[in-house]
């Protein structure tokens, strides 16, 4: 753990440790060749100081992202490579959810098969309506 | 365009994408308090999960249950949940009003016969026929049967619906009930809580949205994945109970420092419920959080079961009074044998008097 | 009925019948071995018969050589179940909370872990003392079924208490049950069995000194 860490806090800490232990066995897992694991942070009880301990101990890693969809949601990478911090928001900007994954890249910043069709169709469509106005100019 | 018959097709008619179906999948099984792991199950679930019809009844409540799920935190993913259940009835909500909101209740009941999901807020007055609530002039306990007679399952929400609540607090003078007592032949799910956590409702609703049936349930049928674990086990002031550092007024020392809340009348240890990890207001806090103990409103009886500031090792009843009259009665008693005794003991003495020459001269002659 | 609603009984009338109870059979027992009374002593006294009875009431509480006569194990095991169950019952913090709500007195409580400490250190001398009742021929003898019941009486809430704190075995509020329920019964047996001595043994010791003083002599 990095020195920043500051381990004398005056209330107990609730969960956070046992957070970063299962985050310790998570990467394990995913370099031994497993599967992802994903830590629901919001059915975790936390403590007055649980939330920035974690922060703190995790630290802020390279990658920032915004997701618009359903309201905004951030993907980022903590400054331990392969833990992410997904926190969904609803269009008012309250916290609907918060999540740890422990993975590559969160599956939700893919880009999505259905997505990907229904873009290649507008594309298409696009395409399709760029044609016959050519061949109009012709 | 045709009404839209999946939850998938849904989402693609309001030009959701496929990653906000994502997000929706994995804040619906957060909802449900399943593990992350389930989302790709919740997900295929969801994308073949049919549109099922409530019917909201609300009896004698105080509209505090409808306030909770209706102000909730998350608008988006509960009115994605609400917009795509088919509410069909709710007379605090609904526009319709008299004739044309119970014929409303009468066709959905009718459409959906044997599917639709009924979920009741409020106690069910049974004294005297039922006389004391009614709605268009039908008896809650009449609607109620009615109601149920075509319901797929019922979810009480709130701990009136569940447990009787307030109305059924001593002397309960309607003669309040809860669903489970009137309903035996449908599966029925209790969302106690006065009122219950808005995510809890909607989980439950959510619940059996994507699976088509309802969650595992506890002993007092409410769903296990919410009240498994009572308060106090998830409470982050725990250690201070261990330590034995307790917070004695609101205002000392150890409420200052966040000390454990028991002495206060805490009913964490007794009241199960998903209040540590759910919390209220937006994320905030949830009461013990705030400074205030657990008052038990998720558990049977809990208007009956003592004051809110009374410790839980503590009594409930004054012993003031009986513990005086007792002192009397023992004391009466006590005096009553001990002049036997003494009685007894006088008695033995004269019947062991010692003979005089007198005596000796009498049987003598 | 279910586990909340025996808990409100519990700590509702059954609280305040088991109390009613404990104190009306003591106030009868304590009254009617007064009334007994005793022959008048003629003789002149010697010594204050009651300075001599407070004063033997308290130092027969503690150790003096002359107890071990008869070995160590009796007072040992003695002492620590009686001091491991008191300290148990009047420093606990949730007990005081109990006292408090009757009698509005509280006083500064130990830590959970002594009480945990005085607690098993209790049931551990409650069972030597078990063990050594059938192990002594004479002690087995002179056992009767009341010994049996009194000592049942008595370790059922120093258990079912440690099992309360620690959440073992049954959920919370059915322990919470249990172990009130063990504690109501233990107070309206108290009156009516040997366990009356919580009592009755200040008045025998008051009495031995009383007696000890009329006559000048130690007790």
């Amino acid at each position: 753990m990095t020195s920043s860490v500051n381990t004398d806090h005056q209330p107990p800490l609730c969960n956070a440790k046992p957070i970063l232990n299962e985050l310790r066995h998570g990467l394990d897992r995913l370099l031994a060749g497993g599967n992802a694991t994903v830590i629901d942070l919001q059915r975790i009880p936390f403590g007055v100081d649980d939330e920035r301990y974690l922060r703190d101990a995790l630290g802020d890693g390279e990658v920032h992202a915004t997701i618009n969809t359903l309201g905004k949601s951030t993907v980022q990478e903590t400054g331990v490579a392969g833990v992410w911090w997904v926190t969904h928001y609803d269009e008012a900007g309250s916290v609907l959810g918060d999540f740890l994954e422990i993975t590559t890249i969160p599956e939700v910043l893919k880009s999505q098969h259905q997505d990907i069709m229904r873009g290649l169709r507008k594309l298409s469509a696009s395409l399709e309506i760029e044609q016959p106005t050519k061949t109009a100019q012709e | 365009m045709a009404k839209p018959k999946t939850l998938a097709e849904h989402l693609e008619h309001h030009e959701v994408s496929r990653r906000g179906f994502l997000k929706f999948c994995a804040l619906t099984t957060s909802m449900m308090a399943l593990p992350p792991s389930m989302i790709p199950t919740v997900a295929r679930a969801l994308e073949t999960a049919r549109r099922p019809s409530v019917i909201w009844l609300s009896f004698q409540e105080c509209t505090g249950c409808t306030e909770s799920l209706t102000r909730s935190h998350s608008p988006t993913i509960e009115n994605l949940i609400f917009n795509y259940l088919s509410l069909d009835y709710h007379h605090t909500l609904q526009a319709a009003s008299g004739e044309a909101a119970e014929q409303a209740r009468e066709a959905a009941m009718a459409e959906n016969h044997g599917q639709y999901l009924v979920a009741v807020d409020g106690s069910i007055p049974v004294k005297d026929g039922g006389v004391y609530s009614t709605i268009a002039g039908i008896s809650n306990l009449e609607m109620l049967k009615q109601t149920v007679e075509g319901a797929a399952a019922v979810v009480a929400i709130g701990s009136c619906a569940a447990f009787g609540g307030l109305p059924h607090a001593h002397p309960n003078p309607t003669g309040a009930v809860p669903v489970q007592d009137l309903v035996h032949d449908k599966p029925v799910v209790n969302v106690s809580g006065c009122p219950p956590i808005p995510v809890v409702i909607s989980g439950v609703l959510a619940h059996y949205l994507t699976f088509g049936r309802i969650p595992d349930l506890d002993g007092y049928g409410r769903p296990l994945s919410f009240f498994g674990t009572s308060i106090h086990d998830r409470c982050y002031r725990r250690p201070y109970y261990n330590k034995g550092l307790f917070a004695e007024t609101f205002d000392d020392e150890g409420a200052k420092n966040g000390w454990c809340l028991f002495k206060l009348g805490c009913k964490g240890p007794t009241t199960y419920n998903a209040c540590a990890t759910a919390k209220w207001n937006q994320g905030t806090s949830f009461p013990i959080q705030s400074g205030h103990g657990c008052i038990g409103c998720s558990e049977p009886h809990f208007w009956d079961a003592g004051g809110f500031y009374q410790p839980l090792s503590a009594g409930i009843a004054g012993v003031g009074t009986l513990a005086g009259v007792a002192v009397v009665a023992g004391a009466a008693a006590g005096t009553a044998a001990g002049l036997m005794h003494h009685a007894k003991r006088k008695q033995a003495q004269r019947q062991h008097e010692k003979v005089t020459v007198a005596d000796l001269k009498e049987s003598g002659s | 009925m279910t586990g909340v609603e025996l808990l409100i009984w519990v700590r509702g009338p059954g609280l305040q019948l088991s109390l009613a109870a404990f104190i009306l059979g003591m106030t009868y027992r304590i009254l009617q071995t007064y009334f007994l009374g005793r022959a008048k002593n003629l003789a002149e006294p010697r010594g204050s018969p009651w300075i001599h009875g407070m004063k033997t009431m308290w130092w027969r509480s503690f150790f003096h050589p002359g107890m071990t006569i008869r070995g160590y194990f009796t007072i040992i095991s003695g002492y620590t179940f009686h001091l491991g169950f008191i300290i148990t019952l009047l420093f606990f913090d949730q007990h005081i909370e109990l006292f408090k709500s009757w009698t509005g007195l509280s006083w500064p409580a130990l830590p959970p872990l002594v009480i945990t400490v005085t607690a098993v250190l209790g049931i551990a001398a409650l069972v030597a003392v078990l063990v050594d009742r059938f192990a002594d021929p004479v002690r087995y003898l002179l056992s009767d079924y009341q010994d049996y019941l009194c000592w049942v009486l008595t370790v059922l809430p120093l258990v079912t208490g440690l099992l309360l704190v620690y959440k073992i075995w049954l959920p919370y509020t059915s322990l919470l049950v249990v172990h009130i329920i063990s504690f109501e019964i233990l107070l309206v047996a108290i009156p009516f069995t040997k366990l009356s001595h919580v009592f009755t043994i200040f008045i025998a010791r008051w009495y031995n000194g009383a007696i000890a003083g009329y006559k000048g002599v130690q007790s």
